[in-house]
């Protein structure tokens, strides 16, 4: 044997898979030729590593709390015993147990087909109460998720209010506010003119009051309690008055008046328009503060919905 | 009813005593397969459940750890079927050959972790029968029914698996500047 043919067999050889015969022979050669037994000693070497390595590395090791798991699994599924067997167990007797079952199973089917055709009304009675009974349950269910939508929509309220204390009155925000345009851009279309539409909006809602001068004081995006707001702040006889808009996914009737928020000092109406709630927030009175979200009301849902949002 | 529970419970426990001990060796091979632990989890308990129903069948003096392995890369077949994977691997042995045209001897200096990303770097029809026979130590003909090929083909990918395996590691110590030896 020379080295070509040596190499062209060190596989097999490695492998443990080659006739005893030619095992003589390469074993043979082997003694003679040193470059083939370091050809050898380094594939070895490279195979018991490859091994080793894949044997011990952590990712390859089965979880004790698996294998416990599927152990504990395995068990359940190998000594619960079927239905057939708990019949049939005890061999005869079992046997006869499980024809008895089946007979009475015969009877109990027969008998029932009868008495379902001589008892429709009773059954018609039955489910009549059930569907008033399942009627009751969906109008609760009904009940409690428009108690949660409520809840939902005043910590909304309560969010816009804290906006405009914090913005508006304080200028206490932790972020700063970008203006409309930077807004428009980055967050939808319809922060685009938005304070135009606001303001003309509720100019037109104090037009039948000339005193009443209002005066557009700021409108940015702002954040408040990780909410981020379209914010347009005005003043009218001293009063400053918020119009705020957030993305909400809360459920609500369209274009119904959500919620009359007050905390004793600012009052806030809002309205959902789509994916939108808006607020009107100030220290008018409640009643003035809801007049006006009335008022810009369509003019806010027009500028929504032409901004596709 | 006692002779029910009797017959389950020695059938468990010759099960518990040839198959259980097996599950890590099932496995390794099934994240080998898988390459991520939900998945080999899944493979391996599918694997020990469907051996249970069917230990029956098992005949005791075989190779239990071979007949195990076997389930698994039948359920990993159905879950790779299921996920469109399964397809039929075009024969790029040929092509493969011809860009391993040099013996390159194997670096020393090359940690477990390094051996294990050359490994992974080979196509998987050469690096699986690799696994199988140097890792999992199943003999040609063990491995050829495994993977459901000719004697012949297996002893040609692992011959080549084998060359490639040293070429990445080449490459791996190339890349650390380590010399080779010769």
């Amino acid at each position: 044997m020379d080295c070509q043919e040596f190499r062209r067999l060190i596989e097999s050889y490695l492998g443990d898979e080659l006739l005893v015969e030619t095992n003589h022979y390469v074993l043979r050669h082997l003694e003679n030729c040193r470059d083939c037994r370091e050809q050898l000693a380094t594939r070895r070497e490279l195979r018991g590593r490859l091994r080793n390595a894949v044997i011990t590395m952590p990712e390859m090791q089965i979880g004790d709390i698996f294998a416990s798991r599927l152990q504990i699994n395995l068990r359940q599924i190998a000594l619960q015993p079927n239905i057939w067997d708990r019949l049939t167990a005890g061999g005869f007797a079992g046997m006869r147990v499980a024809l008895v079952g089946f007979a009475c199973l015969l009877v109990v089917v027969i008998g029932g087909f009868f008495m379902l055709r001589s008892s429709n009304d009773q059954i018609a009675a039955n489910t009549d109460t059930r569907i008033d009974q399942r009627q009751t349950l969906i109008e609760a269910n009904k009940a409690r998720l428009a108690d949660a939508v409520k809840v939902a929509w005043n910590e909304l309220s309560g969010q816009a209010v804290g906006d405009h204390k914090n913005c508006a009155v304080k200028f206490n925000l932790s972020e700063r506010p970008i203006s409309l345009d930077e807004a428009a851009k980055k967050f939808g279309r319809i922060n685009k003119d938005i304070d135009k539409t606001v303001f003309e909006a509720t100019k037109t809602a104090f037009s039948d009051k000339p005193a009443s001068r209002i005066e557009l004081l700021e409108a940015h995006s702002c954040i408040f309690g990780g909410r981020r707001f379209t914010h347009i702040v005005m003043r009218r006889q001293g009063k400053v008055i918020s119009v705020l808009v957030t993305d909400t996914d809360l459920p609500a009737e369209a274009n119904a008046p959500l919620t009359d928020h007050t905390d004793g000092v600012l009052n806030a109406a809002g309205f959902s328009i789509g994916r939108h709630a808006f607020f009107i927030v100030s220290d008018m009175d409640a009643a003035d503060n809801t007049a006006v979200a009335r008022a810009i009301f369509p003019a806010m849902r027009r500028h929504i919905d032409a901004a596709g949002a | 009813m006692f002779g029910i529970g009797t017959e389950r419970e020695k059938e468990w426990g010759a099960f518990e005593a040839e198959a259980l001990p097996l599950m890590p060796d099932v496995f390794r091979v099934a994240k080998w397969l898988a390459r991520d632990t939900a998945i080999a989890e899944d493979l391996t308990q599918e694997t020990f459940i469907q051996a249970l129903k069917s230990f029956h069948r098992y005949s005791p003096d075989t190779n239990c750890r071979a007949w195990l392995i076997t389930i698994l890369y039948r359920v990993n077949g159905k879950r790779r079927m299921k996920l469109g994977q399964l397809k039929l691997v075009e024969d790029t042995e040929e092509q493969i050959a011809q860009t391993v045209a040099f013996e390159p001897s194997i670096p020393q200096h090359l940690t477990d972790e390094e051996i294990i990303r050359a490994i992974e770097r080979v196509p998987k029809k050469f690096s699986e029968v690799v696994m199988l026979t140097d890792v999992e130590e199943f003999t040609y003909k063990e491995a050829a029914e495994l993977l459901d090929l000719p004697i012949g083909t297996v002893m040609s990918r692992l011959h080549r698996g084998r060359r490639l395996l040293r070429q990445e590691l080449t490459g791996v110590a190339g890349e650390y500047g380590i010399a080779s030896n010769g």
